[in-house]
C-alpha cells in the first residue's frame, strides 16, 4: 500500500488538489455517488477516463424492466438522478406485466444513449461543489490509523495526487479489462475504450479480495440494411408513466412520437452456423476464465445448453433519435467477427444486414463484495467505498442504486453520522446490497423480483412512500419536493379512508353496472373498499357509483387501488415483515470475535468472522450459519448485555 | 355468471408464527402428559380447540395467570372430541419462558398427544426448535448468566441430535419423495417467475398455459404423501384397535382374551369400564394398541358420561374397530346406527356377535349380516375362545392393508415433517385458487414461495438459490 508521502516521491508526482470525497469512475454508479455527495455539501471530485462516455450505456439501450424499473423508482424516491434523466431521454416506454399483479408491474424505457450521456454530463457540470476531471486513477493512497489503513487520496496515471477523506471506487468493467472476440483477445474496456491498468493491484495491496467476472454485449446493425417487413413490430405504450415522482405524466415524451422495437427469431441456419463454428468460440475453447452471468448467456450458449430448442428470440432496439444503429438483444456472442456476420445475416430480414459494431465478451476484475459493509464501505480500508460493477453486480440500475447509497454514506462517514442502510423490507436497493455483502456474488448479480421476500410491499407505485422519508433524512429531498410528497401521501390516505367509509347499497343502477362488468350483483350493502377487491373491478370502473370522488392524478388513483385491492395480502406480508425487522434491529457489536463464542459450530464461526454482520438478521442469511447458531448468538448477546460494564470488578494485578 | 368468492386466500402468513409448542413431558406412553405452548397468541390458539366444561371458565385468553380450566379439546375439522384436558394459564411475564404460556394436561396415549400437536400445528403454531423454551426463557431474562452457556451448549447438542434424527428419517425413499416434491414446486415456481421476470420471453405463454395442470398434479402428489402419515404412525406407534359396543357386551372379556390376561375388571354390572383402557399387545410381531371403551349408551352418571365421550373420541382415532354386539336384542338398531357412523368416517368395522353360548347371538349374527354388508360377522366366545384366531387374522389383514409399506410406498412419519408438508400443500391449493379465479400471478408466486419455504424446512434448501438455479437451467433467457 502507498501513503501520500510515497506517492508524492514518485517521478513527476505533484499535489493537485484536496477535496472531501473522490469518486473513481463516471458511470452510473460514479455519477449518482458524486451528485449525492456534492448535493449533501461535500466538495467532491469525479474522475472519468473519458468524459465523452460519462454515464455510458455500453450494452442495452434501455433503463428499467422487471426489478430494475423498481430500482429506478427507488433511486428517484431517494433523490437520485437516473429516473429524471431517463424521463428526459426516453424514445419508447412500456409498462411490463400489466396483467400480472402490482408487485411485478415494471416500467421500462428505451433510451437515446447519446442524449442520456449528455444530459448526465450537463447535470454533473452544473452541480455546485462537484468537480469533473478526465483522468485514470492507478493508486488508492492510505495512511495508517490505529493499525488500520484509512483512505487518504488517489494518484492518477500522470502522477497527480488528489487528497480526499473518502474514496468511492466505481470502476465498472474497466479494471484489467480484456476484450474477447473469437480467437482475438486484447486489453481493453467496453466500447473500444482503454482499460484501467494497475488500480486492481493497488486494491489487492490494500488486502481487498478480487475476482474476475465476464460479461458480453451483442452486435449492433444499421437499420437501413434491415428489411423490417419480415419482422414483428413492437410499439410503445399509449400511456407513458414517468420514472420520476417529480415528473407529470405526459411531460417526458408524447406517445405518438415513440420509436418502435422489432422482434424476430433465429433461423435453422443460425443454429447450424453456431454449431459448426463452436470450436472457434472462446467460451468453449477455454480461453475465457471469467465467470459470466447465467441470465445473460451468449447465443451459442443457448444453442448448446438447450439443444431441443430450434430457435431463439431476437429483439431489435433503436439506440437513439439521431442514429440508425440497432442493438440486437439475443445475439450476444464471443464468436469471431466473420461468424458473427453470417449469424446475423441468417436472421429473417437481415440477409443484407451491415454490422456497425461487433459483439464482444469482456473480462474484468471486481471485488468479492463480502469485503464490504452494508454501507458499502470496505471493512479493510476505512473511508474506501465500492459501488456498481466493482461490487460484483451488473446493470445500470443496480450500479446507480449502489452509487447513490455509497455517496450518501461516504458523506455520513465524514460527518460521523450513522450509515443509512435500506433493509430488505424497504426496497430492492436493500435486497441488492444485502445479497451482495452477505452472500457475495459468484456471477455478475442482476436484480430480480424473485429475490425479494416482500415483493408485494416493494412496488414501483409506492417507492416514494417507502424511501422518500429516508431521502429526506439523508438530505437529498428539498422542501418543495418534500411538501409535494407529503401532500400526495395524504391525498392517497384520505382516499383509502373514504373508500372504507363509503357504503354502496344494492340497487338497479349499481347491479346493472356490476353485471355489465361481469361481476355478481350486490345482495346487501357494502363499502367501496370491499367492492374494489373484486378481481374484475377497479378504481376507474367504479366511478359511476362514486360521485363524490376527489380529483386524483392517475398514479395516485393507482396507488389507492393497489392498497385497497391487495389490502389483505399486504397486511399479511407486513406482519411477516415485522418479524424480519425484529431480527434486523438486533445489532451485533462491530469487531466481535466470533471464534471465541462457544456453542457456535466451526463453520459458522469462520463465516461470521469473515462477513462481520451488522445485525442478527444479516447473520441469519449467511450461508453456513444455522438457526441453532443464531440461537447461540442471541444468547451470547444477551449475556454480553448482562455482563457488568466498567473495569471495577476485574483486578488486573 | 358465477358467484364470486371475494375471500382472498391466506397467502401463508399466520397469526401464530411466534407461538411454539412441544411436548413438555417425556415421549412415549404415560398416564398423563403436558403439552406446552409459548409465545404471544398461545391462548388464542388454544381457544380455537378448547371448549370449557363450564361457562364460568370463559376463553383461555381471558383466564388469569396461574388458573386452570377443565374442558374438551375439539378437532376443528370434524368437531369431534380429541381428549378431555386441563388447561393451565400463565400470563407474561410470569411464566417459565417469560411469555404467555398455556399448558395442556392431556391423557398420555401416544396418539392423543400426537393429535393435539398436529391440530395446533395446523393452526399455524410452530413446532418448538431444540432448546426453544430454554432459549425464550433466557431471552426474556428468566435465567441467570450462569445458565446461559449451559443453554447454548444444550441448543447445539439438541440440534445435532435432531439433525441426526431428521437425517436418518430423510434417508432413502422418503428423502427422494420429498426431493421430488420440492423439485416440482421449484419447477412450477420457476415457471411463474419466468413469466413475471421475463414477460416478453418466448416461452412465457406456454409457461402460463401449463401452470394450472402442473399445480394440480403437484397437489395430488402432496396429498398422497400426506395420506401416508397415518401409515407411518401405525408403523411407529402400533395399530389401534378399538373395542366398542353397548355396556356389558363383553368388551373387557374380548380385550382380555386378545391380550391373554385379565387387564380390565370384568364384571356383569353394565358400565364397569367407565374409562377407556389401553393395552399394548404383540400380535404376530405387530404392535397393536387395544383400546377397550366404556359402553356406549346415554347415561346420567357424570363419570360414566365422560367415559362414553372418551369412547367416541377413541373410535375416531381407531385404525380398526371391533364392534361387539350382544344380547339383548332390544336396541340393536341403535347399534347399527353407531356402526354406520364409524364406517362413514372411513374406519373399518368388524362386527362381532358375542356370547355365542346364548341362542340369541345367532339371531344377532344374521341380523348384522343382513344389514351391514360388512363381510362375515365373527362369532366370539370368551369362554371357549371361539373366534379369537379369526380376529387375530383380521387384525393382521388390516395391518397388511394400511400399515405395511409395499415396495414403492414411502411413508412420512415425523409430525414436524407432516406439519411442513401440510403447509406446503395448503399453499399449493391456494395457488390453484388464484389461477382459477383470475387473481394476478404475483400472488400465485408468493404462495408458491411459501410452499417452497415449507418444504425447505424439511430439506434445508436455500429457497432463492434453488429457484434461481431452476429458472436458469430450465429456461433459456438472456440477451
Amino acid at each position: 500500500m502507498t501513503n501520500v508521502k510515497q506517492a508524492l516521491n514518485r517521478p513527476n508526482a505533484w499535489l493537485a488538489d484536496e477535496v472531501d470525497i473522490i469518486v473513481v469512475g463516471a458511470g452510473h454508479a460514479g455519477c449518482e455517488a458524486a451528485l449525492a455527495a456534492a448535493r449533501l455539501g461535500c466538495r467532491t471530485l469525479l474522475f472519468g477516463m473519458n468524459l465523452d462516455v460519462l454515464a455510458n450505456l455500453p450494452c442495452n439501450p434501455n433503463i428499467g424492466g422487471t426489478a430494475k424499473g423498481q430500482l429506478v423508482r427507488e433511486i428517484d424516491a431517494l433523490g437520485g438522478e437516473m429516473g429524471k434523466l431517463a424521463d428526459r431521454t426516453m424514445i419508447q416506454f412500456r409498462m411490463l406485466n400489466t396483467s400480472r399483479g402490482p408487485a411485478v408491474l415494471s416500467p421500462r424505457a428505451q433510451i437515446d444513449r447519446r442524449r442520456y450521456q449528455e444530459a448526465m454530463k450537463h447535470v454533473v457540470e452544473n452541480q455546485p461543489r462537484l468537480l469533473l476531471r478526465q483522468g485514470e486513477i492507478v493508486d488508492i493512497l492510505v495512511e495508517s490509523e490505529d493499525d488500520k489503513p484509512r483512505v487518504a487520496g488517489v494518484q492518477t496515471k500522470t502522477g497527480a495526487v488528489y487528497l480526499g477523506r473518502a474514496v468511492i471506487a466505481a470502476t465498472g468493467t474497466y479494471m484489467e479489462g480484456r476484450i474477447i472476440i473469437g480467437e482475438r483477445q486484447y486489453d481493453g474496456g467496453p466500447d473500444s475504450l482503454f482499460p484501467s491498468i494497475g488500480l486492481a493491484d493497488s486494491l489487492r495491496r490494500l488486502g481487498l479480495p478480487l475476482q474476475r467476472f465476464k460479461t458480453g454485449t451483442p452486435v449492433r446493425v444499421n437499420a437501413r440494411s434491415i428489411d423490417f417487413s419480415q419482422l414483428e413490430r413492437q410499439d410503445g405504450d399509449e400511456r407513458i408513466v414517468p420514472f420520476s415522482f417529480s415528473n407529470e405524466e405526459g411531460v417526458a415524451l408524447k406517445s405518438d412520437r415513440q420509436r418502435p422495437c422489432y422482434v424476430t427469431w433465429t433461423s435453422l441456419e443460425t443454429g447450424r452456423i453456431i454449431r459448426e463454428n463452436l470450436h472457434r468460440s472462446p467460451l468453449y475453447s477455454g480461453v475465457i476464465e471469467g465467470i459470466g452471468p447465467r441470465y445473460c448467456p451468449s447465443v451459442e450458449d443457448k444453442f448448446v445448453k438447450f439443444p431441443d430448442k430450434e430457435r431463439h428470440q431476437v429483439f431489435f432496439e433503436p439506440m437513439g433519435w439521431d442514429t440508425e444503429e440497432l442493438y440486437l438483444q439475443g445475439m450476444s456472442t464471443s464468436m469471431p467477427e466473420d461468424v458473427q456476420i453470417r449469424m446475423v445475416r441468417s436472421l429473417p430480414g437481415c440477409e443484407h444486414a451491415t454490422i456497425q459494431r461487433s459483439a464482444y465478451a469482456i473480462e474484468y476484475d471486481c471485488l468479492d463484495p463480502t469485503c464490504l459493509k452494508p454501507s458499502l464501505e470496505t471493512r479493510a480500508v476505512a473511508g474506501l467505498f465500492g459501488a456498481g460493477q466493482i461490487n460484483g453486480s451488473s446493470g445500470y440500475e443496480e450500479a446507480a442504486a449502489q452509487g447513490l447509497i455509497a455517496g450518501i454514506n461516504a458523506v455520513r462517514l465524514l460527518r460521523g453520522q450513522e450509515a443509512i442502510i435500506i433493509d430488505r423490507s424497504q426496497g430492492y436497493i436493500g435486497v441488492l446490497i444485502d445479497d451482495l455483502v452477505t452472500k457475495g456474488a459468484r456471477e455478475p448479480y442482476r436484480m430480480m423480483t424473485a429475490l425479494a421476500e416482500y415483493r408485494l410491499l416493494l412496488r414501483q407505485d409506492n417507492a416514494d412512500a417507502r424511501l422518500t422519508p429516508i431521502g429526506r433524512e439523508a438530505g437529498l429531498i428539498d422542501d418543495e419536493r418534500w411538501a409535494a410528497f407529503v401532500a400526495r401521501q395524504s391525498r392517497i390516505k384520505a382516499e383509502i379512508d373514504r373508500f372504507h367509509k363509503t357504503r354502496i347499497k344494492p340497487g338497479k343502477q349499481v347491479n346493472d353496472l356490476l353485471m355489465q362488468k361481469g361481476s355478481s350483483p350486490l345482495k346487501r350493502g357494502c363499502s367501496l373498499a370491499e367492492l374494489i377487491k373484486r378481481p374484475e373491478l377497479n378504481y376507474a370502473v367504479l366511478a359511476p357509483l362514486d360521485q363524490a370522488r376527489p380529483a386524483l392524478c392517475q398514479s395516485e388513483q393507482f396507488a389507492v387501488e393497489v392498497e385497497l385491492k391487495y389490502e389483505g395480502y399486504i397486511r399479511l406480508e407486513a406482519e411477516r415483515m415485522a418479524g424480519f425487522r425484529k431480527m434486523e434491529k438486533k445489532m451485533l457489536p462491530p469487531d466481535l470475535d466470533y471464534t471465541a463464542i462457544r456453542g457456535l459450530r466451526i463453520e459458522a464461526r469462520q463465516k461470521l468472522q469473515h462477513i462481520q454482520p451488522v445485525s442478527v438478521g444479516q447473520a441469519s442469511r449467511i450461508s453456513g450459519v444455522s438457526p441453532a447458531d443464531i440461537s447461540v448468538l442471541l444468547i451470547y448477546l444477551q449475556a454480553l448485555d448482562k455482563k457488568p460494564t466498567g473495569g471495577g470488578e476485574r483486578n488486573d494485578g | 355468471m358465477s358467484e364470486h368468492n371475494h375471500q382472498q386466500p391466506d397467502p401463508g402468513q399466520n397469526p401464530f408464527h411466534d407461538v411454539c409448542a412441544a411436548l413438555a413431558t417425556p415421549p412415549g406412553q404415560s398416564g398423563l402428559a403436558v403439552i406446552r405452548l409459548s409465545g404471544p397468541g398461545s391462548a388464542r390458539a388454544v381457544d380455537l380447540l378448547f371448549r370449557p366444561n363450564s361457562p364460568r371458565f370463559g376463553p383461555v385468553a381471558a383466564m388469569a395467570g396461574y388458573t386452570c380450566a377443565v374442558g374438551d379439546l375439539i378437532d376443528p375439522e370434524d368437531a369431534g372430541l380429541i381428549d378431555q384436558v386441563v388447561i393451565t394459564r400463565f400470563v407474561a411475564p410470569h411464566s417459565f419462558t417469560g411469555e404467555d404460556v398455556v399448558e395442556i394436561s392431556c391423557h398420555g396415549g401416544v396418539s392423543v398427544k400426537q393429535t393435539i400437536l398436529d391440530r395446533l400445528f395446523k393452526l399455524g403454531v410452530q413446532s418448538a426448535e431444540p432448546g426453544e423454551f430454554s432459549k425464550r426463557a433466557f431471552m426474556n431474562g428468566k435465567m441467570d448468566l450462569a445458565q446461559a452457556e449451559a443453554v447454548m451448549d444444550l441448543i447445539q447438542a439438541e440440534a445435532r441430535r435432531s439433525t441426526k434424527a431428521a437425517a436418518a428419517q430423510l434417508r432413502g425413499a422418503l428423502s427422494g419423495r420429498i426431493r421430488r416434491l420440492s423439485d416440482a414446486v421449484y419447477r412450477l415456481l420457476a415457471q411463474v417467475e419466468l413469466i413475471l421476470e421475463y414477460p416478453e420471453h418466448e416461452e412465457t405463454d406456454e409457461a402460463q398455459d401449463s401452470l394450472a395442470s402442473g399445480l394440480e398434479s403437484l397437489a395430488d402428489s402432496m396429498a398422497a404423501l400426506q395420506a401416508s402419515f397415518n401409515q407411518g404412525r401405525i408403523l411407529r406407534e402400533g395399530m389401534t384397535v378399538v373395542i366398542a359396543g353397548r355396556p356389558n357386551a363383553g368388551k373387557s372379556s374380548l380385550l382380555n382374551a386378545l391380550a391373554g390376561y385379565d387387564r380390565a375388571i370384568v364384571t356383569s354390572v353394565p358400565g364397569t369400564t367407565r374409562d377407556t383402557i389401553e393395552e399394548l399387545v404383540d400380535i404376530n410381531g405387530i404392535p397393536v394398541r387395544l383400546i377397550d371403551t366404556a359402553g356406549l349408551r346415554t347415561t346420567d352418571d357424570l363419570v360414566e358420561k365422560i367415559g362414553v365421550d372418551r369412547a367416541r373420541s377413541a373410535l375416531r382415532q381407531a385404525d380398526l374397530v371391533f364392534w361387539l354386539a350382544s344380547p339383548p336384542l332390544s336396541g340393536l338398531d341403535d347399534e347399527l346406527r353407531e356402526i354406520r357412523r364409524v364406517l362413514a368416517a372411513g374406519i373399518p368395522v368388524i362386527a362381532i356377535a358375542g356370547k355365542d353360548d346364548l341362542a340369541e347371538s345367532r339371531i344377532i349374527r344374521r341380523y348384522l349380516d343382513e344389514n351391514l354388508n360388512q363381510g362375515d360377522v365373527v362369532a366370539f366366545s370368551a369362554v371357549s375362545g371361539e373366534g379369537l384366531p379369526v380376529l387375530r387374522r383380521l387384525i393382521l389383514d388390516q395391518y397388511e392393508r394400511i400399515g405395511s409399506p409395499s415396495g414403492q410406498e414411502v411413508l412420512i412419519t415425523n409430525s414436524r415433517h407432516k406439519a411442513c408438508l401440510d403447509q406446503a400443500a395448503a399453499r399449493v391449493a391456494e395457488a390453484i385458487h388464484t389461477i382459477r379465479s383470475g387473481i394476478p400471478l404475483d400472488l400465485t408466486a408468493s404462495l408458491l414461495h411459501n410452499s417452497a419455504a415449507a418444504l425447505a424446512a424439511i430439506t434445508g434448501d436455500q429457497v432463492s438459490e434453488e429457484l434461481i438455479n431452476t429458472i436458469f437451467s430450465r429456461f433459456c433467457v438472456g440477451k
